[in-house]
Formats: C-alpha cells, sequence, structure tokens
C-alpha cells in the first residue's frame, strides 16, 4: 500500500505537470466581458503624392526584347534585321582536315520566334523584304518605304501553313510549330520560311551579309511580336549549298548567320512629354509617384489594403492583345530618371511579381479608359517597417517596348482626376486601463 | 480515507489529460483576477487556514510558526468552462502561482518572502463581427489577449512574543508584465492584411502588511490581518498608460483543533476595491473548512465564497467553491506534497464560470 500511495502521487504530480498547456480562447462577450475599447478600421483615400515625373528613352528599339510587327488601327510597325556574313566554306565530310566552297548556294531557311500574337487574329500572312545592308539604329520608317513597296521576297500565310498536317507544307518546306506545348492559349510560334537561291540571294561579295524586313498583315488584328536576340530569341538564318564530294555533288547547311542588328521601324512617334504621367510606348517612358504618407498611419497605424488608382487621359488603341501591362516597382533609391527598384537583400536585381512587397503587376485593355486600380499593400508596409526608404513607386511597362502604345495618366497636376492612395488601416488600439 | 486519495488523484490525472483558467473572465474590463495568496494546504480547506498557514502569503504572523528553513511552492492546472448564455467554451490553464521561503533567525524572529500573483491577467477574446469597407461587408475576428500577471514581491518577518503571541509584517513590491496583442483577422485575406498590434505593458507598486496571530485558550487560534497597497503604475513602451488605487485589505479568521486529528478554521475578509476605478466592487469573502487524519497523511475540505471585484452591472459578481485534498509526507518530514481540487463557480452579469483546479503543492524543509 505505502508503494501504491507513492505511485499515485507520482501520477498526480506528472498529470499536473502534463496539463501545463493553455487554451484561453473564448468567444468576447462584448463590451460587457471584453477589454476596453475596440479595434477599428479607418477607410480613406488621400492624395499623398507629393511629386511624380516622367521619364523618356530607357528602351529603344533596338535594345528590346522583341521586334513589333504591327498593321492594324492605322499603326504600323516593321521589324527590321541585319544578318552577318557567313564564309561560303565547310568541311564536306567529317573527316575532312579542310574545307571547300560550295558549287552554289541552294537555299536558306529564317525561323522567327513570335512570342506574343493575337490568336483571333485569321490569315496571318508574314512577308519578308529585303532591306539595304545599312539599316541601322538611325534607320526611320521613311527610309524603308522603297524597300518595303518594292523588295518583297516571299509571304508565308502562317494560319494555313499550321492547318496543314504537322504544321509542315511539303511543296515549300515552309512550316510553323508551336513552341510552348504548356500553354493552352497556343500564341508562341515558330514560323519556319523556306527560300530558294533566288529568295536568299548570297552575294558572294558580302559573303552572304543580309538584312530583311518583315510585314505582316491579317484579316484583322494584325499584330505580333518577334524575338530578338536581347530576348533570347532572335532570328535564325542558315545557309544551304551543295558540295564537291569526291564528284558527287552534296547538300551541306555552311553557316548560320550572327544577328548584327534587330529593331523595328514604325509610323508612329515616340511618346512625348507633357503635364501628364507617361508609361510604356517606344522608346520606353517610365513614371515615378512620391508619396508623402502621413506619420499618424506611417508609425502608428497597420495598413491592412493600399490601392494605387491611376486614371487614363485616353485610352488604348490597337488589337485587343495589344493590352499593356504594367510593373509598379517600389523604388529603393529615388535618383529621378535614374532611380532604381528597390531589391531582395539589395541584390539589385529587380524582383519580378509575385513578390508584392518589391512589385506589382497591373493590366489596361484596349480601348478602356477605367481607372486602374493596383494593390499595393506590402509595399506600403514596406515603408512602414523602413521609415527611411523612399516612399515612392515607379511605373513602368512589361516588357518595355513592348507594345506602340504608351499609356497616359493624370497626374497630380490635373486636381480632379489625379492619382491617389486608397488606404485601409487600422489604428492603433488603446489597451487601456490596465485593460 | 484511503479511498479518498486514489479517487482525487485519478481525477487529477484524466482531467490533466483535457483541458480551465484561474484567469477569469471577470477580470478581464477590471485590473484583473485578485490572487488567491494560499498554499495548497490552505487552499484546500477553501482558504480558511490560510492565516494561520506559514508557507501562504495572506498573514504574516504565520511565518512564527515555522521552526525551520521552509521552502514551498503551488501549481495548479485549470479547466474551465465558460457560458454567456448563449454559447459555451471550455478554456485550460496552468499556473505557478506562488514560492515561498521562511525560516527563523532566532529569537522568535522568523524572515520569509517569495512571490505570489496578486492579479491574474491573463485572457484571449475573440469577437467575430462584419464590417463594411469600401463599400462591401467583410467578415472579421478580433483577438484581444494579455498574457501575463501582476506580481507580488514579499518580504516579510514575524515575531513570536510567546506561543500565544506572534505578529508579523511585510513589504510587497507590486511588479510584473504582460504582453498584450490585438489582431484583425479578416476573412478575405487575397485582399486584406491582417493587423496585429503587440506591445508589453509593465506594472509597479508597492504595498505594506500587518497581521497578528494568538491563542487565548489552548486549541484556539485566532488571526487578524490587513494589507495596503499605493497604487498600480501600468506603463507601454515607457509611457504611463494608467494608474489605479489598489484596495485596503482588512480579514479575520479563527481555527480550532477540536482533537489533534481534527482541525477546524474560519475566516473573513474585505477588501475595498472600488477605490480601484469607477464600477469596481467592494469584496467580501469567506471561507470554512478542515482537516482531518494524522498530520502525515490528512484529508482536507473547504468551502469558500464571495464577491469579484471586477464585472458588469449593479452587483458585483458572485464566487462559491467547494476544495479538498490531502497531504504526504516523506523523507522524515523534510518533503511534503498536497495534492488538492477546487471546484469554483462564478457569475453575474450574465456570464457564468464552472472551474476545476487541480493543485500541486510541494513543500522542502531540508
Amino acid at each position: 500500500m505505502r508503494l501504491g500511495r507513492r505511485t499515485l502521487f507520482a501520477l498526480g504530480i506528472a498529470g499536473a505537470l502534463a496539463a501545463c498547456t493553455e487554451d484561453a480562447t473564448a468567444p468576447g462577450k462584448c463590451p460587457a466581458f471584453c477589454p476596453g475599447g475596440q479595434l477599428s478600421v479607418v477607410d480613406t483615400i488621400l492624395n499623398i503624392i507629393s511629386r511624380d515625373s516622367s521619364y523618356l528613352g530607357y528602351v529603344v528599339p533596338e535594345s528590346a526584347s522583341v521586334m513589333l510587327a504591327v498593321n492594324t488601327a492605322g499603326l504600323d510597325s516593321r521589324p527590321v534585321f541585319v544578318l552577318g556574313p557567313v564564309p561560303n566554306r565547310v568541311a564536306v565530310l567529317s573527316t575532312d582536315t579542310t574545307t571547300d566552297t560550295s558549287v552554289s548556294v541552294d537555299s536558306a531557311i529564317l525561323s522567327l520566334n513570335i512570342t506574343h500574337r493575337d490568336t483571333v487574329a485569321t490569315n496571318l500572312r508574314v512577308s519578308l523584304y529585303r532591306l539595304p545592308l545599312s539599316v541601322g539604329p538611325t534607320t526611320t520608317f521613311a527610309d524603308l518605304t522603297g524597300p518595303f513597296t518594292d523588295s518583297l521576297i516571299r509571304t508565308m500565310n502562317v494560319d494555313s501553313v499550321a492547318a496543314l498536317p504537322g504544321g509542315v507544307d511539303s511543296a515549300t518546306g515552309d512550316s510553323v510549330i508551336f513552341t510552348d506545348l504548356t500553354d493552352s492559349s497556343r500564341v508562341p510560334i515558330r514560323v519556319v520560311m523556306h527560300l530558294d537561291a533566288a529568295q536568299a540571294n548570297y552575294v558572294e561579295a558580302d559573303s552572304g551579309r543580309s538584312a530583311f524586313g518583315v510585314r505582316i498583315s491579317a484579316d484583322s488584328l494584325a499584330s505580333v511580336a518577334i524575338g530578338t536576340v536581347t530576348g533570347g530569341a532572335g532570328p535564325i538564318f542558315t545557309w544551304w549549298g551543295s558540295f564537291d564530294s569526291s564528284g558527287t555533288t552534296v547538300p551541306r547547311a555552311f553557316g548560320t548567320a550572327i544577328n548584327e542588328f534587330n529593331s523595328f521601324v514604325s509610323n508612329t512617334g515616340a511618346p512625348t512629354l507633357d503635364s501628364n504621367l507617361v508609361v510604356g510606348g517606344v522608346p520606353a517612358a517610365r513614371s515615378i509617384l512620391r508619396f508623402a504618407l502621413p506619420r499618424a498611419i506611417r508609425d502608428s497605424a497597420q495598413v491592412v489594403r493600399a490601392t494605387l488608382t491611376l486614371i487614363p487621359v485616353a485610352p488604348l488603341t490597337g488589337a485587343t492583345s495589344d493590352s499593356m501591362l504594367v510593373l509598379i516597382y517600389r523604388v529603393g533609391s529615388d535618383f529621378g530618371a535614374k532611380s532604381v527598384c528597390a531589391s531582395v537583400s539589395g541584390s539589385g536585381v529587380c524582383p519580378f511579381p509575385p513578390d508584392s512587397a518589391y512589385v506589382v503587376e497591373g493590366s489596361v485593355p484596349i480601348g478602356s479608359t477605367d481607372t486602374l486600380a493596383t494593390e499595393v499593400t506590402e509595399m506600403v508596409r514596406a515603408w512602414q517597417a523602413d521609415t527611411t526608404a523612399p516612399q515612392a513607386l515607379m511605373i513602368r511597362q512589361l516588357p518595355e517596348a513592348g507594345t506602340l502604345n504608351f499609356l497616359r495618366l493624370y497626374s497630380t497636376r490635373a486636381t480632379a482626376f489625379r492619382p491617389a492612395l486608397h488606404i485601409t488601416y487600422v489604428p492603433r488600439f488603446s489597451f487601456g486601463n490596465p485593460r | 480515507m484511503r479511498r479518498v486519495v486514489p479517487v482525487l488523484l485519478v481525477a487529477l490525472v484524466t482531467a490533466a489529460a483535457g483541458a480551465a483558467a484561474q484567469d477569469s473572465q471577470f477580470g478581464i474590463r477590471g485590473l484583473g483576477s485578485p490572487g488567491n495568496f494560499a498554499s495548497v494546504r490552505a487552499w484546500t480547506t477553501g482558504g480558511a487556514f490560510a492565516p494561520f498557514d506559514g508557507t501562504s502569503a495572506l498573514a504574516d504572523a504565520a511565518l512564527g510558526d515555522i521552526t525551520r528553513l521552509t521552502a514551498a511552492a503551488t501549481e495548479f492546472a485549470s479547466y474551465r468552462s465558460v457560458d454567456d448564455g448563449t454559447t459555451s467554451s471550455a478554456l485550460r490553464s496552468a499556473r505557478f502561482p506562488m514560492l515561498t521561503v521562511a525560516g527563523p533567525v532566532g529569537g522568535g524572529l522568523v524572515i520569509g518572502g517569495g512571490f505570489s500573483t496578486f492579479l491574474y491577467r491573463s485572457y484571449d477574446v475573440e469577437v467575430p463581427s462584419t464590417v463594411v469597407i469600401r463599400g462591401d461587408s467583410q467578415a472579421i475576428v478580433d483577438h484581444l489577449s494579455s498574457n501575463g500577471a501582476v506580481t507580488d514581491l514579499r518580504l516579510a518577518a514575524a515575531w513570536r512574543f510567546s506561543p500565544r503571541l506572534s505578529v508579523g509584517a511585510g513589504f510587497h513590491i507590486l511588479t510584473g508584465s504582460s504582453t498584450l496583442n490585438a489582431i484583425r483577422l479578416f476573412a478575405d485575406s487575397a485582399q486584406y492584411v491582417n493587423a496585429t498590434q503587440t506591445d508589453q505593458e509593465s506594472y509597479d507598486g508597492v504595498g505594506f502588511s500587518l497581521s497578528v496571530l494568538a491563542a487565548p485558550i489552548p486549541g484556539l487560534r485566532v488571526a487578524a490581518f490587513m494589507r495596503t497597497d499605493s497604487r498600480l503604475r501600468s506603463e507601454i513602451a515607457g509611457f504611463q498608460n494608467a494608474e489605479n488605487d489598489l484596495p485596503t485589505t482588512l480579514g479575520g479568521a479563527i481555527q480550532w483543533s477540536v482533537t489533534p486529528e481534527v482541525r477546524l478554521a474560519g475566516s473573513l475578509s474585505h477588501a475595498d476595491w472600488s477605490v480601484s476605478e469607477a464600477g469596481a466592487f467592494n469584496t467580501t469573502s469567506w471561507a470554512v473548512g478542515g482537516e482531518f487524519g494524522r498530520a502525515a497523511f490528512p484529508v482536507r475540505l473547504g468551502l469558500r465564497g464571495g464577491q469579484l471585484p471586477f464585472g458588469t452591472g449593479p452587483a458585483a459578481p458572485t464566487e462559491f467553491g467547494v476544495s479538498a485534498g490531502t497531504g504526504f509526507v516523506f523523507s522524515q518530514g523534510r518533503g511534503i506534497v498536497d495534492l488538492g481540487i477546487e471546484h469554483l463557480r462564478r457569475s453575474g452579469g450574465g456570464l457564468t464560470e464552472a472551474d476545476w483546479s487541480f493543485l500541486v503543492g510541494i513543500t522542502v524543509r531540508p
């Protein structure tokens, strides 16, 4: 019995110690059995943008990630690219230690990566033009009116080829390949165009250096973006010739041309700065909004939602697929036009969505003048967390120089339509006495 | 008696696996829930033995009964149900509310001290509701919580003039802190970020206590005690956010040793908590209890009741408790483990609490 008592006492103490867990949450019967005071929410629209500015010239056509080919709604944009020289020599057999010149240059294959298009467009046609080798950064749309009128090489109906079995036209050798099988919208495609000897026109004196231009047309909504070397998907141009192999003529690809220059010319001018804010266009424009968050909010309140509201001056025009994506970055250092975005751990690399403490994405549809409302809650909370950080946001297009359109937004100078921060916050709760 | 102990222990072990809290809802709107300055031995007699118990912190004069260095600690697990008439919830908590150390220094003088919980200030209230933001109704849940207590650090002394008379006095420093949280959770977490505010509230104050213990006739002891505290000052982030007067407590008790194996006691006390803030009530508390059997393995029973200082409405909330317990002496009396159970019921303002507390006390006399 003595042992039994001890055991029971030990069990009792162990049980009591095991009870050292808490569950203290009870439904509040307020106000009788709740702490004094109540949490509240304040929702207000603050016109707290102290200064706003727009800057031009961030991305020019020759450094863009895409070449815009547009032929709709009065917009006309034409990709142009210059391909470097390719020596007309090749080791005919893999065991050969010397190279031979081709008997003849027979053909060439041009691959264009279309990264953006309107899938509703029908009868999309790509026309290839030969351009003068002098095409460069200073070449304008008007400068190329002649070549684009009289130097058509050939036209390919992309939709027709894509509709063929396997997307291959066995007669011409043209093909259309869907490059991203995971993309259910089947937007990205590679257009492969075969050129015969005359169309390819290998000029020995220039070692095959060539310049081409592209125009597109469609029943409607003719607007596509063709990848560039900068975007990692530039045009690929491969030369083919016939070579003598011990008395037998054999076909060989003797070189792939290096892209010397990718760009586009258009009939739209560069965005101009006025009293409004400008975003996008070619060359690309950016806008910066600088805020002065009231100290009462910055230091004491908890922001639970913050929405940046921007009102377009005029609707965007163009193909439906040309809706503009904008990125709103939190500014890390405000140096005016040379401002840099806030980056993770100061890495200097601008983050991409969905890291909403640094950047958020907005979309501006074609033809809409609806207010652009973008949630910037985490960025405003970041200003609260680091009160020394610039309270500024940078608005830019994604990708820059990705559409001909540019967005013109009302600035603080337009009192009735100025940008604003719609903010919802919980004021500091007073626990009271001492409740 | 041998049957009672297993029943108590089995009940303790069983209940420990599931869930209540001493931190009464009735303290949320006020300064808190007043602590119980009784050791487990005294607690299980309803608190009636506390004025005569040297390991309790109620009456300093009781230190005079301590003949050797003694340290005692109290721990309890509390399982509580709260019913506001429409909803009921089960809560649980564990507390370590008291530690006392005392020993004689010669010449009839005994010095002691330790800490005990003066006011329990832990709660977590959940309030669901709907607010209209930006023209839309948003479901929200507010959590208002406090985790902490006001602690009483006591330095006391008792002088035993004779076997029939002891007087005691104590100096009390009120200290402690609570972590306060105010959280608003939004059901629409895609649009709204939850708001969380955390503050640390600290407390300070001082108090003074006096007591006298007399044995006018053999087997009968009477005690009188009083305590007065200055005020409770609360600070958040270094800034004072409240200052509340604290009550003066007056009380008396009587203990009768009917036989060596039957000891009975009763006590009555009054505190003018109404000085602390508007709406607070003065309280009167009573307790009766007894200890039966051999000192090495007694059975204790007790009843207590009274009022609570903080509540809503024109009348003070009330409480009534029933307790039982026992003790186990080991190592030639150098160690004592006391076990107990108390069922307490509080009601007022439409709220009812039913509380089961399981108590463990350890006393060491090296």
